[in-house]
């Protein structure tokens, strides 16, 4: 059975303009997927997305405007809005998240032991000693020094505040970890350092992401199967060998063939437009879109086991 | 080939509360005409400072401690003001990682492009000044130059604020252009766009490119010669191929293995990435030895005795390490 299953999940803003009409922007637009027990799901787009959004709502940081999401079998967009406490509780502590920004995210005016214990604290554990044997742990397990229990986070570089917040995501030994673009902000050779870290924990803690990135090589690394996300909505998703090696999506084939590398060769795209008010959200920049596109949005299908692509040519 | 720039011996401090830092050690390059030379560190390397530092644009706190930069000849650093900005622009232009921060919002892009030729050329006409801004927004790729002028930079996406700036750079003719990570805060699909757009420009313009970037990946698409960066020096300079093909320094050699190949990870899947350990220090000041010995896996007792010099293992080609692997 899935971890997180996400079904039709939509996320819309709604713009108040003082004396423009309102508008409505769909963040995420009818979004359905699943994280299994111990699996990397890696979620790849370009900013604008809905990746970020995405990932908080999968979270509940965020109200989705529509849709479900099944954490071990109960649904806890139900659980929220009938103040199911108990449900609440246990989502709380089994789903977790990593920031992208070492810097926003931790307490400048607590010391790194606090802050790895908090979640612990506040999930009702108990005992000085406890909590403290607990954070040494922790810092043990992501690579820092038990000295840094009593610091403050400013005397850290970026790559050891993330392994700060990802010791402060795993203290109450959650079970899902969304990753918000957790690498994105640091030096590759640091960046390196955190992806095996990432690895390492899964192998050890069982635990499993959904692993936000615009970077496919990230991605290509982390994840077990790759969803690509445009404009609000799930482009192609597959196993991440079949994704990168036989892309079918003109979105996803854009995307692996801007990559910098020796081998590209000059991009053939049209310009950046926004989304399309009927048809396929993609039709204003495909290269290959036919009048079917313009008109009707083409649904998530299956097209081989496991590989399903939202296309009209499939 | 003739040297265009032509850096010697430069080393530069930042005045900070607790003192002077060396962020650039005795640093010394060349960059021929119609050259492209990628200048590659991660931060803390001094790469945007030695960039900067060309245009004497740094921050009012850095010191010009010694050295000279030439350009055709004259020292840009002995210079007076006013004739640095006749430089600045003309000659030698830049392009800023982030276009949002160094357009004005208060103005349109037009008249943003238009400024930088009549700082040059004061007594040009309205039509010929009109003419001029068309023409090289419709040479970056700016559609209907004649309606997008009239644009403020908030009405533009990412990609094309970076298309504005490129047209600002350009529209002197200048001869060189020192790009600063001119991708790096823009999309893949957008970055491959301004990567297509620069490569064009070097051809038609005759431009000589400076290119300071963090990814190995954009520099090789554009860039001839590759001088690497590490805590304030240069640790390894050669030809492109030279550098990616063998490598001297042991820290270019872990750069280029963190950044495997799409292809590779996906069908090989790697259990682990090849990781530098450690970090940077925020600085070298007393300190003796090579600057990459803490996360050296070649490193040997030697290594500490003294900063090893720039030894030139194959022509063209030097590297800073005692230990290079040949």
């Amino acid at each position: 059975m899935s971890l997180i299953r996400i079904q039709d999940l939509k996320v819309y803003y709604t713009g108040h303009g003082l004396f423009r009409k309102q508008s409505v922007t769909k963040a995420v637009d009818g979004v359905s997927l699943f994280v299994n027990d111990h699996e990397t799901l890696g979620l790849v787009g370009e900013s604008g997305s809905g990746k970020s959004t995405l990932g908080r709502a999968a979270l509940l940081l965020i109200k989705p405007t529509a849709g479900s999401i099944l954490f071990d079998g109960v649904d806890i967009v139900n659980a929220a809005v009938h103040k199911n406490r108990p449900a609440m509780k246990k989502f709380r502590r089994e789903a977790q998240i990593v920031f992208q920004d070492p810097y926003g995210s931790l307490n400048p005016r607590m010391k790194v032991g606090k802050i790895i214990a908090d979640p612990l604290r506040v999930h009702g554990v108990r005992g000085r000693k406890v909590l403290k044997e607990k954070a040494l742990r922790l810092l043990e397990l992501v690579g820092l020094p038990a000295s840094a229990y009593d610091t403050y986070p400013y005397a850290f570089s970026g790559g050891q505040r993330q392994r700060i917040s990802i010791a402060r995501a795993l203290s109450i030994g959650p079970r899902f970890i969304v990753a918000d673009e957790p690498v994105s902000s640091l030096d590759i050779s640091i960046q390196a350092q955190l992806l095996n870290l990432f690895k390492e924990i899964q192998e050890k803690e069982g635990v499993s992401y959904l692993f936000i990135s615009h970077d496919l090589r990230t991605v290509a690394f982390i994840a077990h199967r790759v969803a690509v996300m445009y404009l609000g909505r799930i482009m192609e998703l597959a196993q991440t060998k079949e994704l990168i090696t036989g892309p079918l999506h003109p979105y996803t084939k854009l995307l692996l063939s801007s990559i910098p590398s020796k081998d590209r060769r000059t991009t053939d795209q049209k310009e950046q437009a926004n989304g399309h008010e009927h048809g396929c959200v993609f039709y204003p920049r495909c290269g290959l879109a036919k009048d079917i596109c313009m008109d009707i949005s083409p649904d998530l299908k299956e097209v081989s086991p496991g590989h399903s692509v939202a296309c009209h040519l499939y | 080939m003739v040297n265009l720039l032509q850096a010697s011996n430069l080393t530069i401090s930042y005045k900070t509360a607790d003192g002077e830092h060396k962020v650039l050690d005795n640093v010394s390059f060349f960059i021929g005409k119609g050259e492209s030379v990628g200048l590659v560190g991660e931060s803390g390397s001094g790469k945007t400072t030695l960039g900067l530092s060309v245009l004497r644009l740094l921050p009012s706190n850095a010191v010009y401690n010694a050295g000279s930069i030439r350009y055709n000849g004259s020292d840009l650093l002995a210079m007076d003001e006013k004739s640095i900005s006749r430089v600045r622009g003309k000659d030698i232009s830049v392009v800023f990682q982030d276009p949002l921060a160094s357009l004005d919002p208060l103005f349109t892009v037009g008249y943003q492009i238009a400024e930088s030729v009549t700082a040059h050329r004061p007594d040009i006409g309205k039509a010929g000044l009109e003419e001029i801004v068309e023409s090289i927004m419709g040479d970056v790729g700016l559609p209907e130059p004649s309606r997008t002028k009239q644009l403020y930079p908030h009405e533009l996406s990412g990609g094309m604020r970076q298309r504005v700036m490129i047209a600002i750079a350009l529209v002197n003719n200048p001869s060189l252009l020192i790009a600063d990570e001119p991708t790096t805060a823009l999309d893949v699909t957008i970055q491959a766009q301004i990567m297509d757009l620069l490569k064009r420009a070097k051809q038609e313009y005759n431009l000589t490119i400076l290119l300071i970037t963090h990814d190995l990946g954009v520099a090789f698409e554009l860039v001839d010669r590759l001088i690497i960066m590490y805590g304030g020096v240069i640790v390894e300079q050669g030809s492109k191929q030279e550098i990616f093909s063998r490598p001297y320094h042991p820290y270019t050699k872990a750069l280029l293995m963190a950044i495997p190949e799409l292809m590779d990870i996906a069908q090989h899947a790697p259990p682990r990435l090849s990781a530098i350990p450690g970090s940077v220090r925020a600085h070298y000041d007393d300190y003796e030895g090579c600057r990459f010995y803490d996360r050296c896996t070649y490193r040997t007792k030697e290594c500490l005795d003294k900063e090893p010099d720039l030894t030139e293992y194959s022509p063209g080609h030097p590297a800073r390490c005692i230990h290079p692997l040949l």
